[in-house]
This record gives C-alpha cells, sequence and structure tokens, in this order.
C-alpha cells in the first residue's frame, strides 16, 4: 500500500507541477483535436488516455482513430503527457518500450513538426492529435481543452 | 539436554512466526515488481501481460497460486490447488496507471504456507543442530574448564590429604589460582583441622610420655619395694608381684608358681585363720593386718610375714585385692629370743620366776599334776657378807647347777628371787617328792671351799612343798602353802636340821608343835 501512498503522492506533486508550467504558459494551453469532419465533438480526458495510451484504437463511435505524437516538439509533447497522464516523458517512453513486444497495441503514429501535424490533421480524418491553442486552424476541430 | 530442546523449540517458534511475517513482507515486495505490469494489464485488458505478472507471482516459491480479476479480465495460476489447501489469499487492489484514482482490478496472491513452513522447519532444524553443536561445545568446554579448574584441583587436594600423616606437620598445598576460591578456602579449612590435630597429638604425646614415665617410676617403686606384694582378683588370680614376692615364696617350700589359691591361703601354715581373719575385715570394708606363719619345710628356719591385705575396688567395680607380706621372722626370732631371756635367769641359766609363773600357768591349764617345792637357802647371806657378791653368785650358780643335775627329766628348775629357787616336780605322792628333794639336798650340802680358804662353806636349804591340785587349785595360793610350809622348816633348821622338807597341807596337822 505504501507503494500507491508514494505513487499518490509523487501524482499529486507531478500534477502540482503541471499545474505551475499551466500558469507559467497560461498562453500556451494544449488542446486536442481531430480533422474537422470527424463526427466526435468532444472526448474525456479517461477517453483520451484510452486512445493515446492504447487501449482503444477507434473513436467512441467506432471510427478508426490515429493518435499523434509530434517528435520536435519535445516541449508540446512532454506538456501532453504531463498534463494528460501526470508521467514525464521518459515514463510514457517506457512504457511503450514494454509494450512494443506485444504487437497488439500500438503507439501513437509520429510526426516530426507542428506542421507535418497539421498537414496529416488536413489529410487523415482518423487523426487526434494535441496542439498549442494558439495553433489552432480551421483545419482543426478541437475535441478536448486541457485546464 | 532438556534447555537445548525448550530453547530449540522457542527458536523453531519464531523463526516460523519470523518467517510468515518475511514471507508476507517477500509477497507485497513480489506484488511490487509485478504490480506495474498487472496494472497495464488491467488497463490495456492484455491476458499477455496479465500472464506475465501472475506466473512471475507464481515463480516464487512462496507463492502457491495467484489470480487477476477484473471486468474484462481473469487469469489464475494454482488458484483451485491452493483453495483446496484452505489458504487465504492476500487481496492487491490493481489501480489504472495513468488515473490511480480508479481501481481496475485485484490480484489475489496465494502464499505457499507449506514451503514457508518447510523454510521455517529447515531453518530450525539448522538452528536446533547449531544450538545442539553450540551446547555439545559449550559444555564440553564448561566440562574441560570445570575439570581444570575444579576437578583437577580437587583431586589433587584430596590426593595430598591421603598422603598426609595426621599430627605431622604436613600441609594441604592451596591448589594455583586457588587462594581465594571455595577450594582454596576448603584446603585453608583443612588445614587449620590438621594444625589442630597436630597439636592435638603433641598434647596427647607428651602426656603419654609422662604417664610412661610416671609409670616407670611407678613399676620401679613396686618392682623393687623390699616388701613383698601382690595385686590379685576376687578369684585368687595374681594380676601383679614383684621380686619381692617372689623371693620370699622361694624361700617356702612352695616355690614360685601362678597362684597360691584364694587370698593366697596355700602359702600359709594355717591358712583358715588367716581368711576368717581377712574374710571378716573385708566384710567391713576395712584393711587386715596380722602376722601368720608360711608353710616351710621341716629343716627350714620358720618365715614369719606380717601380712595386710586391702580390698581395692577398680573405677569399672572389679574388685581385687592388694597384699602385702612382710618378712617379720628375723623379728620375731629376736622376740622369741627376748622372751627367752624374760623367762631365764641370766645368772643361773635356769628359769626365773616370770619364766616359772608361767610353766606352772601351763601346767595348770592342761590340769598336770605336780608337787611345787620351794626352797631357801641358809647361810647365804653369810657368804655373801663375807665372801663378797661374786661368791654369793657362784654360790647360786652352784645350788642351780645341782639342782639341774639332781632332778629328773620332767622337773623343772628355777630361780625364785634371791636365793629362793623352786622345784616343780612331776609326782603327786611325798615319798617321790621326799625321794628327789633329798637328793638335791645333798648335792647342795657339799662343801665350798672359796679362795682358798681352808674352811669350807656349806649351804643348806629349807624345803616347802605343796601339791596341785590337791593342796590348792590356785596358783597364788599354791605358793603362799608352800612358802608358809618352807619357812616352818626354816624355823627348825638348827633344832632339826634333817627335817628340812615340810609339806604344805601335812605341816597343819603333823606339826601341831610349830607355833
Amino acid at each position: 500500500m505504501r507503494f500507491f501512498d508514494g505513487y499518490f503522492l509523487m501524482l499529486t506533486v507531478l500534477l502540482g507541477l503541471q499545474g505551475f508550467s499551466c500558469a507559467v504558459n497560461a498562453s500556451e494551453k494544449i488542446v486536442v483535436v481531430t480533422h474537422p469532419k470527424n463526427t466526435v465533438q468532444f472526448l474525456d480526458k479517461k477517453g483520451l488516455i484510452d486512445l493515446f495510451m492504447g487501449k482503444y484504437s477507434a473513436f467512441p463511435n467506432g471510427k478508426l482513430a490515429t493518435p499523434i505524437d509530434v517528435e520536435i516538439e519535445t516541449e508540446l509533447k512532454t506538456q501532453f503527457y504531463q498534463a494528460l497522464v501526470g508521467l514525464p516523458l521518459a515514463r510514457v517512453n517506457a512504457y511503450w518500450s514494454r509494450l512494443k513486444f506485444s504487437g497488439r497495441v500500438k503507439p501513437p503514429a509520429i510526426e516530426k513538426t507542428i506542421d507535418d501535424v497539421k498537414q496529416r490533421l488536413k489529410e487523415d480524418e482518423s487523426a487526434l492529435a494535441y496542439v498549442y491553442e494558439s495553433a489552432v486552424t480551421d483545419s482543426m476541430k478541437v475535441v478536448y481543452r486541457f485546464d | 539436554m532438556l534447555v537445548v530442546f525448550t530453547t530449540a523449540e522457542f527458536f523453531y517458534r519464531t523463526t516460523y512466526e519470523n518467517e510468515i511475517r518475511d514471507a508476507n513482507n517477500d509477497i507485497e515486495e513480489l506484488y511490487q515488481t509485478v504490480g506495474a505490469t498487472a496494472s497495464i494489464a488491467a488497463f490495456l485488458e492484455d491476458e499477455d501481460l496479465a500472464k506475465e505478472a501472475i506466473n512471475g507471482l507464481v515463480k516464487s516459491d512462496k507463492i502457491l497460486g495467484a489470480s487477476i480479476k477484473s471486468d474484462a479480465l481473469y487469469y489464475q495460476l494454482n488458484v483451485n490447488e491452493a483453495i483446496d489447501s484452505n489458504i487465504n489469499p492476500r487481496i492487491f487492489m490493481v489501480r489504472h496507471p495513468f488515473m490511480p484514482e480508479d481501481i481496475l482490478a485485484e490480484v489475489n496472491v496465494y502464499p505457499n504456507f507449506e514451503h514457508i513452513i518447510n523454510q521455517a522447519e529447515k531453518i530450525s532444524i539448522d538452528n536446533s543442530y547449531s544450538l545442539y553443536a553450540e551446547a555439545l561445545v559449550v559444555g564440553g568446554v564448561a566440562l574441560l574448564i570445570t575439570y581444570y579448574i575444579i576437578i583437577s584441583p580437587m583431586l589433587r587436594v584430596g590426593r595430598s590429604l591421603n598422603e598426609i600423616t595426621p599430627g605431622t606437620s604436613q600441609r594441604i598445598p592451596t591448589p594455583k589460582y586457588h587462594s581465594r576460591s571455595e577450594i582454596g578456602k576448603l584446603v585453608y579449612d583443612t588445614n587449620q583441622l590438621l594444625n589442630k590435630v597436630e597439636e592435638q597429638f603433641t598434647q596427647e604425646r607428651q602426656l603419654r610420655e609422662e604417664i610412661e614415665f610416671l609409670e616407670k617410676r611407678f613399676r620401679m617403686l613396686f618392682e623393687n619395694a623390699k616388701t613383698a606384694t601382690v595385686l590379685m582378683a576376687e578369684n585368687g588370680t595374681i594380676a601383679l608381684r614383684n621380686e619381692a614376692f617372689n623371693d620370699l615364696v622361694e624361700k617356702t617350700e612352695i616355690g614360685i608358681k601362678q597362684g597360691y589359691g584364694e587370698l593366697l591361703d596355700e602359702l600359709f601354715e594355717t591358712p583358715e585363720t588367716m581368711k576368717a581373719a581377712l574374710q571378716e575385715a573385708f566384710a567391713r570394708n576395712e584393711f587386715a593386718t596380722g602376722e601368720y606363719k608360711l608353710k616351710s619345710s621341716a629343716n627350714d628356719n620358720a618365715i614369719w610375714v606380717q601380712l595386710i591385705a586391702s580390698p581395692l575396688l577398680t573405677e569399672e567395680g572389679e574388685r581385687y585385692y592388694q597384699l602385702t607380706l612382710n618378712d617379720i621372722s628375723s623379728r620375731r626370732h629376736e622376740l622369741q629370743k627376748l622372751a627367752l631371756q624374760a623367762d631365764f635367769d641370766a645368772l643361773t641359766g635356769i628359769y626365773n620366776r616370770n619364766g616359772g609363773e608361767k610353766l606352772i600357768a601351763k601346767l595348770m591349764r592342761k590340769e598336770h599334776q605336780f608337787a611345787l617345792a620351794l626352797i631357801d637357802l641358809n647361810g647365804f647371806k653369810a657368804v655373801n657378807d663375807i665372801y663378797g657378791h661374786d661368791a654369793g653368785d657362784e654360790v647360786l650358780i652352784f645350788v642351780a647347777e645341782q639342782l639341774k643335775e639332781k632332778i629328773r627329766k620332767n622337773d623343772v628348775a628355777i630361780r625364785w628371787g634371791g636365793d629362793e629357787f623352786m622345784l616343780l616336780l612331776q609326782a603327786d605322792d611325798e615319798t617321790s617328792v621326799q625321794k628327789v628333794v633329798d637328793k638335791v639336798n645333798s648335792g647342795v650340802k657339799q662343801p665350798f671351799y672359796f679362795n682358798n680358804d681352808t674352811r669350807p662353806t656349806v649351804v643348806s636349804m629349807s624345803v616347802g612343798v605343796a601339791f596341785y591340785p590337791q593342796t590348792s587349785s590356785n596358783m597364788h595360793a599354791l605358793i603362799k602353802l608352800a612358802d608358809i610350809a618352807m619357812y616352818q622348816a626354816k624355823q627348825n633348821k638348827v633344832s632339826a636340821p634333817d627335817d628340812y622338807l615340810i609339806f604344805a597341807n601335812q605341816s597343819r596337822f603333823d606339826n601341831g608343835y610349830m607355833d
């Protein structure tokens, strides 16, 4: 049980840090977006986790979902995962490297830059990505907004 | 060994409980290693991951079986077996890996109690073995230490105690390093005891020497005593006798023997009187004394002893008699000689008046008939006056000689005193008296010449005779009557010199002319 206590404590601290970073980057709020045509209007955090962490590969409406990570923009990625699962990027990477062998669960697709992500969002109706709120364009539909 | 057994049992209990606790801790730790996998498996509803987690748990010896159960997932390993064994599971909650507030599944872990118990037992057995081994080693060491520190010194002390002769200056040496221990104290106390024993021995030895010295003295005193001394038991057994006693009995015809009968009666000539006197004194618990004659052969001199006998009572209540026999033979001889002197006249060698009286008494006692003739010399005073005492003595000696010569064998001549003589004649008739006295008279009347004097001296005699018991049976009366008769005869010495002999009773009647 102690393990869990520690886990909770750690999570609390990390969430606090995230809150801090959010405050710092008040203008840099992250949002989760899809292809505008996607019928999904809104996703909750749990649904996002299920998709990004590989539990489901389809939107609640049954359509294929392709979560997309951005490779270059480490800052964004870090902030996103911190906000989503409360874990540093290293832990998230470790999670994936453990699951890679099973083959059944796929990690998010990778785009190099924000622009690549934007491009992908234009082209791929199943795409699901995270961007800074400031970077949201008309070709994106915000389904989740981190506070 | 009982202690070891109890200790081992206690160790087993403790170890068992420790092992159970340790196993529980281990199970927790084991779960933590697979917890993340289980969490992810629950999240992803991934059976492979769930298997991996559960298998990972069951791989441990300490876990018999495990299961994971969520809405979408169930996997178990060995759980049925564990349930059969009535094992209660440890339940762990599996949380959402990213949303810890969500519980996705639970993992039941069934500890392998059998293994845990085995482990505990194994450890306990090992413990017990090491305990036994330790006990053995400790016991051995303790035994060794006990032997070298306690038993060996005690044995040495015991050995030296055995070698010690009590009463000597030998002492037990205190064992090394034991000067302050109980053994040291024991040795000290024993040595103190030995000191006391030696002291006592020395005292006793001194006492014994003193006693021996005294005994030697007493023995010397006893052995060299001139008085024959005998210590004899009541039954006559002689317990002690000295040289003087042996010398004494050697003089008798009996010689040295083991015993001489009760109260030495074999030694005495008249044992009855001696024994009677002694027993009478002993009955009064007094000492007895008396003079007794010892038995002796006829040709030996008679041995007289003064016997002093005293009864002794020992501390043990045994009765002894101490008899001392003082040889008084020589003294007795002297006394006899003295008695002889008392009875005889020194000048004439015949009986004196004292001896004469004794003889008369004796004759009277024996009731012998005899005639008592009292003789007075006539003319003796004149001899004394003219020629002196020596001449008178000569006359007396002459008369005594004549008396002795002329009387018969059983008659006795006595110098009664001065110029008076007496004859005790064995006769009861006047005729035989007359005959003897005439013979005597004729001898006495012989003329006597002094200093070449040409004129002879003639001594005559007047005689009065009394018969015993006819005249009188009383000695004094008898003598008196004889004296009266003699005096009558003296009266007519000139007128009728031949009538010099007068019989006492006769004179009264026949010589009526007198006075």
